[in-house]
């Protein structure tokens, strides 16, 4: 029976094919059945044409028989939704102007929320091009309490997720629900950590270090050569290094006898055993990896980039936590099961080192978290970002449709002869509404396909805006559930604004409309100015978000820094650790400096551990030797600090309030000396004079003495642009010269800093060729970099306020004219009757600014909710600024001004002679 | 959703494979003929209604046709039972006994208001 039906499907599809033949075969049967038919008859006595009239009336009518049997050939619903569809693109291609303006209204509506959503599928959703994504964990810890020392005494690495290296094999030994139990830590912090030398080219990458089991525990087989395996972590074994597919592309042109080639990281020699495929990036989108190498004690080649020399006890150290694992479900283990297990393992781990006298619940619990899209750290900082602007589409597309929405209105109100006429003559209001919705479908299905275009190049534009997702290997190459979410939307759209004037449409008195000419109007425009005023309210959003943004932006780029920014060149040494180390690492610094200074073009030269508006700070407790502590209560003093060459405040342009600058005796005399600035005078010292003074940090970074004050200057930026400046000390590099991991030079150019920077080169590679120059940029690009999101937001919200005030607009322009054209009666009655042409202009006007206000005030206190959310986004401005938000109206009523004076000039020039001619 | 069409296009069904395996290949005409001779013109056909069920049956498989001559020397199409149709008759002859005798059975049955 089934199998019946499904063949007589199969046949009735095959019958939706137009065919003459098979017309033509169905009017030769019935033609033979009539005449053999009439030739009974007329043996039966009949004259030959009655034979033939009570032929053709037996046969229950020609037609009628041959329309039962194409229904039953073909599938009737969809060859009327054919039917439907060829109505609608004859509909649409008799009118191009129309076509063309809601096509484009939604390819730019769905393409920019098509574009947003690809980016935010490419960083939230999708999970990692690996096998079964969705069995993977990742461990972390929870529990904040201070363990004993012989527990954990060091942590590197992320909040929660770093573990003692020997867990990695005793978790797994144990019987637990994971497959494979994989480690992986990065060798820097940024994508510049480790030097690597290519045939004599020094330059710089950033790699990880995994254990043997990364690539076969994430299911991940590299395209040439071969993965990390056991036999690469025995001592003794040479380093081996897998490239990734990008930078496999960048230094080598994709250079399949790369295997076996020879490189060096930070001066030891690896050798390239295979290239990972081209999809995988690691498991960390923030920090993709441009090669792996084995987890074992590298000298030089530390976990986190750890400079200290005491990183090779990393490994053998068991209260030091730096280890990332990541592990694999066993088929049929819930992550919940797999966790107790482990928990209980690493609990008696911990508890075994404890001392005898602790508490046992102290100790934390492990976690597993799902793993499938990689670690969360991109994700939490892109998700509220992504999602506020996925909503801000939300709200242009939403303006889009409205538009749209008030086009078929018009164009209904239009056809409403006609559709009364199709009433009149027994169409179902149901098939007309069916009709009509096809139209709107179709019509965003076509603006669908183009916005998809216009998600292509969007999503890839947004990818290099943003500098942390520009050096990413993100892909936002629309897969099936953009394209789903595109076509979802379309049809979403397009039943969305297609319906209201569908049943608008249909909603006729049959004899009225057909015997009314012109003259009626009078509820007609209610929903179109209701769409019109929604798409004001909408636009008041997103003008006032791209106002907030803008100076938001504004606000951190013209700001004061503390520092001169112009002509300033940055960039940083990191000499290997196995040939510099001690006072060599030092000597090195010094001798770069000397060597920058007397270049031609530069001003002055210096050097910092760390480079202004990188992001990165230095953190530490402090106390003074005063005997007057603070008096603002405070337990703990914490400070900022740098560690800084000779000559920083005045290359930098930062102002010195007392004391004086650190000079070249302070640095190579080593002394314990430091400059601090006003904001931790003012902690630490107030009322006093701090130069004199001395201070000692936390235990970390203590030198054999404490550090003595020699001057105070004045606040500016360190890691940031945004929040005020923190008490900051700058101490002297050669006073803590070991936590410096690499050193950063700021070079004052007279000109442009770009030219000086060849010299420079050569310069350093008289020093040391086998030493690159790290990342090399002016102050002012720097700024730039770190503005990506700030600048996101502002041009994007510019984009989506320009695009919704020209949607408005033509929403705008368009109702207007209609009212005019429709009113042109009425006009030509009141300048009969002596109304000036201004009161005409104004009457017209006046609609408009009655439809612009009404939007406003819907849309103001929306604005001003809605800006709560973007509080944390914005700086230097209040989320409800008023003069933001009387600028957003300003240029609202502008725009709507400009688009309404057309029809408004049209109405005032209408010939009351013609006009009333017309009826 | 069987609605009365249905239930006659059903019978119809019926009563025309039965006529295709009592007389062999016929076309629709000849189809139309004998039914209301068996049917001692009790029943007449629509003959239109006739050749949407054809296409059915032909569509499900149950007959094939091919273009011959009638007759009257005149292009014609005949109709033949398949030997799935004849199968599908069997099941349906049975079917419909089933349901005719459980149906007499239940209306010769003494009523309570006799």
């Amino acid at each position: 029976m089934n199998r019946k039906a499904l063949r007589r499907f199969w046949s009735r599809l095959n019958g939706l094919l137009p065919s003459r033949r098979r017309d033509q075969d169905l009017a030769d049967e019935l033609e033979s059945h009539i005449e053999l038919l009439t030739e009974d008859n007329i043996r039966g006595g009949m004259s030959p044409a009655d034979a033939r009239r009570a032929a053709l009336l037996k046969l229950g009518g020609l037609e009628s028989v041959k329309e039962s049997y194409r229904d039953q050939r073909g599938l009737p619903a969809v060859e009327s939704l054919f039917q439907d569809l060829r109505y609608a693109f004859r509909g649409m291609r008799r009118r191009p102007g129309f076509t063309i303006t809601a096509v484009t209204c939604l390819a730019l509506g769905i393409g920019a929320t098509t574009a947003l959503f690809s980016v935010l599928n490419a960083v939230l959703i999708r999970r990692l091009p690996v096998a079964q994504p969705e069995q993977l964990v990742q461990l972390r810890f929870q529990g904040d309490a201070k363990l004993p020392k012989t527990v954990r005494r060091s942590t590197s690495g992320f909040n929660r997720s770093s573990f003692p290296h020997y867990m990695l094999q005793e978790l797994q030994d144990g019987d637990s629900g994971i497959s494979e139990l994989f480690a992986f830590v990065p060798l820097n912090f940024d994508r510049h950590g480790v030097t690597v030398n290519i045939d004599g080219t020094p330059s710089t990458a950033g790699g990880e270090m995994v254990s043997a089991n990364y690539f076969r525990g994430l299911g991940v087989a590299p395209v040439i050569g071969r993965a990390i395996a056991e036999e690469d972590l025995k001592p003794g074994s040479p380093n081996v290094a897998v490239l990734s597919y990008g930078y496999w592309t960048r230094q080598f042109g994709r250079d399949r006898s790369i295997i076996g080639h020879r490189i060096s990281l930070n001066g030891q020699p690896f050798v390239i055993i295979g290239v990972a495929p081209q999809e995988f990036f690691g498991v960390n989108a923030a920090l993709p990896p441009d090669f792996w190498v084995p987890l074992r004690d590298v000298p030089g080649l530390a976990p986190w980039g750890n400079s200290s020399p005491k990183a090779g006890a990393m490994f053998s150290d068991r209260a030091w936590w730096w280890c990332m694992l990541m592990g694999r479900l066993k088929p049929g283990v819930t992550a919940q099961r797999a966790q107790l297990q482990l928990d209980t393992r690493f609990r008696q781990l911990l508890a075994a080192a404890a001392p005898a006298d602790f508490k046992p619940e102290i100790l934390p619990h492990v976690e597993l978290t799902d793993a499938g899209k990689g670690l969360d750290n991109l994700r939490n900082r892109l998700s509220q970002p992504l999602k506020l602007l996925l909503a801000a589409t939300g709200l242009v597309l939403l303006i889009a449709c409205a538009n749209v929405a008030t086009l078929l209105l018009a164009r209904a109100t239009a056809r409403q002869r006609e559709t009364s006429v199709r009433l009149a003559l027994g169409a179902m209001r149901g098939r007309l509404i069916r009709q009509y919705v096809t139209e709107s479908v179709l019509l965003a299905l076509v603006g669908g396909g183009l916005g998809v275009l216009v998600a292509y190049w969007g999503s890839h534009g947004l990818v290099l805006l943003d500098q942390d997702t520009r050096g990413l290997s993100l892909d936002v190459q629309p897969d099936g559930t953009v394209l789903g979410f595109c076509l979802g939307l379309s049809l979403l759209t397009g039943i969305l604004f297609g319906l209201a004037p569908a049943f608008r449409a249909t909603r006729t008195n049959v004899s009225t409309r057909i015997q009314e000419g012109v003259t009626m109007h009078i509820s007609r425009l209610s929903l179109g100015s209701a769409l019109v005023a929604g798409q004001v309210a909408l636009s008041v959003l997103l003008l006032f978000g791209a106002g907030l943004f803008l100076r938001t932006l504004g606000n951190l780029e013209s700001q004061d820094l503390g520092f001169r920014r112009e002509n300033l060149l940055v960039f940083a040494l990191n000499p290997p650790r196995t040939a510099y180390t001690g006072d060599r690492r030092v000597e090195f610094y010094h001798r770069a400096l000397e060597a920058i200074q007397p270049l031609p073009g530069v001003e002055s030269a210096t050097s910092s551990g760390l480079a202004l508006l990188s992001g990165w700070t230095n953190n530490s407790d402090a106390s003074t030797d005063s005997a007057a502590q603070p008096t603002s209560g405070k337990a703990s003093n914490t400070v900022s600090w740098n560690t800084v060459g000779p000559n920083f405040f005045h290359t930098m342009g930062m102002n010195l309030i007392q004391g004086r600058d650190l000079d070249w005796t302070d640095i190579r005399l080593a002394r314990k000396v430091a400059v601090v600035n006003a904001a931790l005078a003012r902690q630490m010292f107030p009322n006093r004079n701090p130069v004199g003074h001395r201070f000692s940090m936390s235990e970390e970074y203590n030198p054999s003495e404490a550090i003595e004050i020699i001057g105070v200057v004045g606040d500016a930026k360190y890691a940031s642009l945004r929040g005020k400046a923190e008490p900051t000390a700058y101490i002297s590099y050669t006073a803590i010269p070991e936590s410096v991991s690499k050193m950063h030079y700021e070079v004052r150019t007279a000109a442009d800093p770009a030219a000086v920077l060849t010299a420079i080169r050569t310069a350093m590679r008289g020093i040391d060729p086998a030493v690159p120059l790290v990342d090399p940029k002016t102050q002012t690009e720097m700024l730039r970099e770190g503005l990506g999101e700030e600048r996101l937001f502002a041009v994007l919200c510019t984009v989506f306020g320009s695009l919704a005030m020209i949607l408005v607009a033509v929403g705008l322009y368009g109702t207007l004219a209609y009212t005019v054209t429709r009113r042109t009666n009425e006009i030509g009655i009141r300048m009969a009757l002596g109304a000036p042409r201004t009161h005409v202009l104004w009457m017209v006007l006046r609609e408009s600014l009655l439809l612009i206000g009404a939007g406003a005030l819907v849309g103001l206190p929306a604005a001003l909710m809605a800006s709560r959310l973007v509080e944390n986004q914005v700086y230097g401005v209040k989320p409800g600024d008023p003069v933001t938000l009387a600028a957003a109206l300003s240029v609202l009523l502008l725009v709507g001004a400009t688009a309404s004076f057309l029809p408004a000039r049209r109405a005032a020039q209408i010939d009351p002679q013609v006009a009333l001619r017309n009826e | 959703m069987k609605d009365k069409n249905d239930v006659w296009q059903g019978t119809l069904a019926l009563m025309v494979m039965k006529t295709l395996d009592m007389m062999g290949p016929q076309h629709g005409y000849g189809i139309a003929r004998r039914i209301e001779q068996i049917s001692e013109d009790l029943l007449s056909v629509n003959h239109g209604t006739l050749y949407p069920v054809l296409l059915k049956l032909e569509q499900e498989g149950s007959i094939a046709s091919d273009w011959g001559i009638s007759e009257n020397n005149r292009k014609a199409r005949f109709y033949h039972l398949t030997e799935e149709g004849r199968r599908e008759l069997r099941t349906e002859q049975l079917h419909w006994e089933t349901t005719t005798s459980i149906m007499a059975r239940f209306l010769s049955a003494p009523g309570g208001n006799q």
